[in-house]
């Protein structure tokens, strides 16, 4: 079985704990292992990236920790990689975004 | 298992403080003196070099920044007896470093190149200075409280196992030690940007949470100045490849480190901290200057978390290396010190994790190596942070 982990309930995004190929379950769990969902992947991902817990629009702040990690920038499909390339971060550079 | 009562074995310093290793300090003033340095610590068993490209041609912030950390260092309790070798007509003058140093009690001694007559003279004298210290120091351990330990904090080669596993692990021992009254110090103030919100409300007092505020605000505003995004080079091309991706998900990652433990001080890069508990220090996210610091302010060993892996040691203080990405734990067995990859595979508490890292720290502070020690590592190195003219 494959896994993930979300770090607070505020989370919209999990962290894979294996390497998941287009189409694969996924169980996402909390950190103490329970409050169990399975989760269909969108595309193929290392272990240790992560994966949108439901659909995100765009202009949506991207929660993990219980905490703003940045904001997306398009619209992110349930179970589709959250990286650079959609979520745009909000601090530390000279031009706001 | 440890408490208040918990004994170790440790050099004590005339000073009072505690030392962990036993060396001898062979510092250069200025870039003219470091082969002449090294080449001393090369010759003497036991001495070790510390080195760098400064010392001369600063002003103002930059050259106190360096005197400062060679000061510091030369006073850190790892460090038994220190020689200065210097040029003889740089801005750091070898005899002021020198008479700097002892005010920590501890033996020191001076090569001036230009008064020995260059190269093959320094290096003579040097060796014999360092040997004659050698035989005048305290070679034997004494019983200490665990609580006179400095410890300093840091991650650098974050994935995202540092911030679900290997940093809270780190952050459950630093909880610990803070309740026993051990000085705890964490730096690299890059990476609390987007995390800072979290940190004030840990602060204990207002000058603090301003400390915190106003170190951040400094770096988002030279970044903004210079017209560069500080994104270019934090998260790194490492850490993003290994997950991570925004500073904000890094920092919020690397607080981790701290627990939940209250940051009672807000000091300077290279400062010593003048209160127990936890202390936050203005440091860059590079790893080796943020270690510089934390060990300039003290430290006698650092807890250093990593995800993708690092060798880096430093000269005179063990760098332990924590890492929670089983590949890396793996693939670079030979530089991890702590594996907790168990706890991404559900097999292990962050409790229990903590439980290691406190039995590795006795031990090091015992005289157990670390991987970069036996390795020979000896890294050192700060920044600058004005022009060399």
């Amino acid at each position: 079985m494959k896994f993930a982990i979300y770090l607070h309930y505020k989370d919209n995004v999990a962290t894979l704990l294996d390497e998941v190929c287009l189409g694969d379950l996924v169980i996402v769990k909390d950190l103490k292992g329970e409050d169990l969902v399975v989760l269909q992947v969108e595309e193929s991902m290392p272990h240790g990236y992560k994966i949108a817990l439901q659909e995100i629009e765009a202009k949506t702040y991207l929660v993990k920790y219980g905490e703003i990690i940045g904001r997306a920038n398009r619209l992110i499909r349930k179970g589709s990689m959250v990286h650079i390339h959609n979520l745009d971060s909000l601090r530390g550079g000279f031009k706001d975004v | 298992m440890y408490n208040i009562n918990t004994q170790i074995r440790v050099f004590r310093r005339a000073n009072g403080s505690i030392g962990i290793r036993n060396h001898i300090l062979v510092i250069s003033t200025v870039a003219c003196a470091n082969f002449v340095a090294s080449s001393i610590a090369a010759r003497v068993p036991g001495a070790v070099a510390c080195t760098h490209p400064y010392g001369c041609d600063q002003i103002g912030e930059s050259a106190d920044l360096t005197l400062r950390v060679l000061t510091n260092i030369g006073q850190n309790a790892n460090v038994a007896a220190v020689l200065v070798v210097g040029l003889g007509c740089e801005q750091i003058s070898a005899e002021y470093l020198a008479k700097k140093i002892s005010l920590s009690k501890k033996q020191t001694k001076v090569v001036t190149i230009q008064e020995e007559g260059g190269t093959t003279k320094s290096i003579a004298r040097g060796i014999t200075y360092c040997n004659y210290m050698k035989s005048k120091m305290s070679q034997g351990r004494v019983i200490a409280s665990l609580n006179k330990l400095i410890v300093g904090i840091e991650c650098g080669g974050s994935d995202y196992t540092s911030g679900i596993a290997a940093n809270p692990a780190v952050g459950a021992v630093v909880d610990f030690l803070v309740s026993l009254g051990v000085r705890v110090l964490f730096g690299e103030t890059t990476e609390i940007i987007g995390a800072e919100h979290i940190l004030v409300k840990r602060a204990t007092s207002i000058k603090v949470k301003k400390f915190i505020l106003g170190k951040v605000q400094k770096i988002e505003e030279m970044a903004k100045k210079m017209k560069v995004d500080i994104r270019g080079s934090n998260p790194s091309p490492g850490n993003i490849h290994g997950g991570i991706s925004s500073i904000e998900e890094k920092s919020l990652g690397a607080i981790c480190k701290i627990g939940k433990s209250l940051i009672v001080d807000g000091i300077e890069f290279a400062d010593k901290p003048k209160m127990s508990g936890l202390s936050f220090m203005d440091t860059p996210g590079n790893d080796l200057a943020c270690t510089c610091g934390l060990v300039a302010g003290g430290a006698n060993m650092i807890l250093f978390t990593t995800g993708r892996g690092t060798p880096m040691g430093f000269s005179i203080a063990p760098v332990l290396k924590i890492t929670a990405n089983k590949d890396v734990a793996y693939k670079m067995a030979e530089n991890i010190d702590i594996n907790l990859s168990s706890i991404i595979l559900g097999k292990m508490s962050i409790n229990n994790a903590g439980k290691i890292i406190l039995d590795k720290i006795i031990a090091v502070a015992e005289d157990e190596k670390v991987k970069a020690e036996k390795l020979g590592h000896q890294e050192f190195g700060f920044h600058s942070i004005g022009p060399t003219l």
